[in-house]
């Protein structure tokens, strides 16, 4: 008897101890350390052939639905490809007077840093629904690290938290501990983008300056200022917009261009 | 465990509802601890948090303490109640999930997670709980058969 109150009582302090070790850890974003690094590397190849059967399986499976769907689709893209074509003239037009510009005031920006970039494919996810990280094949050996912007063609995609010698570990900006500072492109109307869940499709965007007109479907990018995020990387579009209860901001939420739940490759900006 | 782990992290995204995803080592821990009581449950889930903890890269301790929770509890259920029954069983991956989750909250919330508890009830602990429950009765028999005659029983161990 009076050893299992003994057990009991060594088991209780050790899940208190543990507790504490957690609390005092956390918030920083730690390096990996020997063991996460070698476990991570050795399960690389292990997570890259049972991504690669997973997909394989999951397009096996979704075939004949994604043949209709796809008839269906031919139509609409045919009539969205002339109307896009006549769309890049005109862009292709801006963009020569946009380059211009940019040499004579010598402003070499993000640009340059955009073709200086990696791409990697994503291996695994994390285990739980908490968090929003996903881990890529590529890590220091690559010559990546921590706080490099990922992005995918879409749009922005988060930012690396930490890195082995062969993967990488991405938190996305779903992330409820993702931060990313932004701006309504439009009307350059600032404020934080944070993620609401992990497993949401939307995200918040805080401390909006109340007198600034936000509208539903505007466009929101990185705003580049005191951020870790490169200037001028789309994220996604406004759905819904609120004011907080002091009347000073606004919240609007913002649905990212990029479909994290079928997001595959991603490029990192070095 | 490791088998669950791996498969977790590259293949539970293809069986995800609405952004959730099951968490196919909670469930073994829940389904493990309910047919071989408080040690061996509150043993492997600390194990399998452990294994969590380590290969996620993430906090220390969260996976250890949520995997003893839900392996405890689910032994205690192990002497009280009728393990044959599909809807007892899917009650107690679900009360030990959403335990687990609850626990997990409560420390990630200790380290600033910052998610408000509406939302982690909502869109994390009650959605999880209820995936787990319903893969769980799924995936119980087969365990429950391989426990009692087949290659996790006492017997073919010895």
């Amino acid at each position: 008897m009076r050893s299992i109150t003994f057990k009991k009582a060594l088991l209780t302090i050790a899940i208190l101890l543990l507790v504490v070790f957690t609390v005092q850890n956390a918030g920083k974003e730690k390096e990996l350390n020997a063991v996460e690094g070698f476990l991570r590397d050795s399960l690389a190849p292990v997570y890259q052939l049972l991504n690669f059967t997973g997909q394989k399986v999951k397009d096996w499976v979704s075939y004949p639905t994604a043949l209709l769907e796809a008839s269906r689709q031919n139509e609409q893209l045919r009539e969205k490809v002339s109307r896009l074509e006549a769309n890049v003239r005109q862009e292709e037009e801006i963009r020569q007077e946009n380059k211009r510009l940019k040499r004579l005031l010598n402003w070499q920006q993000n640009e340059g840093q955009l073709y200086d970039s990696v791409a990697a494919s994503i291996i695994a996810r994390h285990p739980d629904n908490w968090f929003g990280t996903v881990v890529v094949n590529k890590g220091r050996e690559d010559g990546l690290k921590p706080n490099m912007t990922v992005v995918a063609p879409t749009g922005l995609v988060g930012r690396i938290i930490n890195a082995s010698a062969k993967t990488s570990e991405v938190l996305l900006i779903t992330d409820p501990r993702s931060g990313v500072g932004a701006l309504i492109q439009k009307t350059r109307a600032p404020g934080i983008l944070e993620g609401i869940a992990s497993g949401s499709i939307y995200l918040r965007m805080n401390h909006i300056p109340a007198n600034i007109m936000v509208t539903e479907g505007q466009t929101v990018v990185t705003s580049g200022q005191g951020s870790l995020y490169s200037k001028g990387i789309a994220i996604g579009a406004v759905v819904n917009v609120d004011k907080v209860t002091s009347g000073l901001f606004k919240v609007a939420t913002i649905k990212p261009f990029v479909d994290f739940n079928r997001l595959e490759e991603v490029l990192v900006i070095k | 465990m490791l088998l669950a782990l791996v498969i977790q992290v590259t293949l539970a995204e293809y069986i995800q509802f609405w952004g959730k995803k099951p968490d196919l080592v909670l469930i073994l821990i829940a389904v493990n601890g309910f047919l071989r009581g408080t040690r061996e449950g509150a043993f492997s889930g600390f194990a399998a948090g452990l294994l969590k903890d380590l290969i996620s890269g993430n906090l220390w301790g969260v996976g250890v303490v949520s995997g003893l929770v839900v392996g405890y509890a689910a032994g205690f259920a192990e002497s009280r109640l009728f393990k044959e029954n599909r809807v007892i069983v899917f009650g107690v991956i679900w009360v030990t999930s959403f335990l687990g989750q609850l626990v997990s909250y409560i420390l990630l919330s200790m380290t600033g997670l910052g998610l408000a508890p509406g939302i982690a009830a909502w869109q994390i602990i009650i959605p999880t709980s209820t995936y787990n429950a319903l893969l769980g009765i799924v995936f119980y028999g087969l365990y429950y058969r391989s426990v009692q005659k087949g290659l996790l029983s006492r017997e073919a161990k010895v």
